[in-house]
């Protein structure tokens, strides 16, 4: 339980800095007319921070350790995706000293990082654990 | 014995991640420092390279300006006709000048935000080649360009600006500055540059437009020839009203207070090294007396000294080393990513340190931590191993 809780809370305090930092906290570039190629990044990591907040919730509220792992496995691949989109999909302006390129970007690489390394870290702890259990009811 | 360590961190688990955390934490702090150490080193190499004149002539009023074009990469225009050019290369004294011309910041197709352009006399220069990374063969003709660190280019080595390909002759060495997003050409591709851009729909002054302007003359002096004097026959002998800005007293002042922020990162360093030993001291004191029972069955169970001692201090030092890495990494993670943003609030030019140096700093803040871990889990077991183990054994107060 207490593995359960504590992934949970990171996975939604991850999601929520996925949302708050292209908006609130390390914000892209100021809107003008010409909306520039960091503001759909922007778009892009709120939906993204959203699909992280709701695997917390999942992780959460789901006993079942298989599936806990199968949700930190996607949420690996979604930490790849919150780096990937500013730095290949969607993209960000070009000049280094753009507020989006200066400070957006390195906030997410953080968070990215951070994020998959936990994830990938809580999937093979699950994973680990579950053949454990399973080899131990099967000697019983 | 290696796999007996891994055994035995496995077991003690708490004291383990005791050992852990203050080496992570003060890796982390400790890489951090010496990274912006290093990448503020890099960046005053930089400067010096591009301060390589003696005398930076432009018009009067606007020595501030080019003095922050100088230290900071601003950016700015002024201009001067180009008879002050043709007059500071027949003046005494003058060992070699060169002429740019800073024609604005515009919108370009390369790149979403604006782009500084400049022209520059290749046959001339002694200021923007020793700045480029990779030297180019031959001599920069007008459909050539030399492109900022930061200017991203199309397949094939080209850059597109007002509808128009240019191929990318060469590149300039990172400066952490906004000079990174500056186009450079050759004085023969002025008119097209300026006719391309009007086109396009920029808006350029009539001065912008003239084709016998230059922005500054950078003015190298001979041996033996005073630096202000040699601008007093400059002043004398043209008409225009001029001013003078001194690259290399820039660049001097510059060290001067970015050696306030080295002592201070010095101290940084400094106190994180001394903290980890503290710590680790006390914490494998602790340890030490915690584990006074199950050292002594060892000795009983027939293990050497020598031996406690090894399987101790090594398993101080794996975990050293596992919190030197893992710290080293967290500080990676947050100084490297962040390094544009660090040079913009301390307002001196960074560029960051390169990828092997930073390799390396991670192998040495490792190694610093494996260290520190294993020389300060000696003491306390060593002391340890003296006691017989029938003292060991005895609870406090049997």
């Amino acid at each position: 339980m207490k593995n359960r809780l504590a992934v949970s809370l990171i996975y939604i305090i991850a999601g929520l800095l996925v949302i708050l930092i292209p908006t609130v906290l390390l914000p892209v570039c100021g809107a003008s007319e010409k909306k520039m190629a960091c503001h759909y990044t922007k778009q892009a990591e709120i939906g993204v921070g959203a699909i992280i907040i709701f695997s917390g919730i999942a992780v959460l509220l789901l006993g079942n350790e298989l599936i806990r792992a199968g949700i930190s496995l996607y949420q690996a691949a979604i930490a790849v995706l919150v780096v990937l989109l500013p730095a290949k999909l969607t993209g960000l302006c070009k000049m280094s000293e753009m507020s989006c390129r200066a400070k957006t970007y390195p906030g997410l690489i953080v968070i990215g990082v951070l994020l998959f390394v936990v994830s990938v870290a809580e999937f093979i702890y699950l994973f680990v654990k579950n053949g454990k259990d399973n080899h131990d009811k099967e000697s019983a | 014995m290696i796999k007996k360590v891994l055994k035995q961190l496995q077991r003690n688990k708490l004291q383990s991640v005791f050992l852990f955390v203050p080496v992570f934490i003060l890796s982390a702090i400790l890489f951090g420092s010496v990274v912006i150490d290093t990448g503020l080193k890099e960046g005053t190499k930089n400067l010096e390279k591009r301060m390589g004149a003696d005398l930076m002539i432009v018009p009067q009023g606007e020595k501030d300006l080019a003095g922050s074009i100088i230290s900071e990469g601003a950016r700015g225009t002024f201009y001067l006709e180009r008879s002050v050019y043709d007059i500071a290369l027949k003046t005494k004294g003058v060992a070699a000048a060169t002429p740019q011309f800073f024609l604005k910041s515009l919108a370009a197709d390369c790149c979403s935000s604006e782009v500084e352009i400049v022209f520059y006399e290749p046959k001339t220069d002694f200021i923007i080649h020793p700045w480029i990374s990779k030297e180019y063969e031959k001599q920069q003709d007008k459909n050539e360009v030399v492109v900022g660190s930061s200017i991203n280019e199309e397949e094939g080595g080209v850059i597109k600006l007002f509808g128009r390909q240019y191929k990318i002759a060469a590149r300039m060495a990172k400066t952490g500055t906004s000079l990174d997003s500056s186009v450079y050409f050759t004085f023969e591709s002025m008119d097209t540059v300026i006719n391309d851009a009007i086109n396009k729909g920029s808006f350029l002054t009539k001065q912008q437009t003239k084709s016998d302007i230059i922005s500054s003359v950078f003015v190298n002096v001979s041996e033996g020839y005073d630096e202000s004097e040699v601008f007093e026959n400059i002043k004398n002998n043209t008409t225009q009203k001029i001013d003078v800005v001194y690259p290399k007293q820039i660049e001097k002042n510059i060290s001067v207070s970015i050696d306030g922020i080295y002592s201070a990162l010095h101290m940084v360093s400094t106190v994180t090294l001394v903290l980890i030993f503290v710590i680790l001291i006390c914490v494998n004191i602790i340890i030490a007396n915690e584990r006074k029972r199950e050292i002594a069955l060892f000795g009983i169970v027939g293990a050497t000294k020598k031996k406690i001692i090894n399987m101790v201090c090594l398993q101080s030092l794996f975990v050293g080393a596992a919190g030197g890495i893992a710290g080293g990494l967290l500080g990676a993670l947050f100084t490297i990513p962040f390094g544009d943003y660090i040079g913009m609030k301390l307002d001196m030019p960074y560029p960051g340190p390169a990828a092997l140096e930073t390799v390396l700093l991670l192998v040495i803040i490792t190694v610093i931590a494996a260290g520190i871990g294993f020389v300060t889990s000696l003491i306390p077991v060593w002391r340890l191993s003296q006691i017989a183990p029938y003292t060991a054994l005895r609870r406090d107060g049997d």
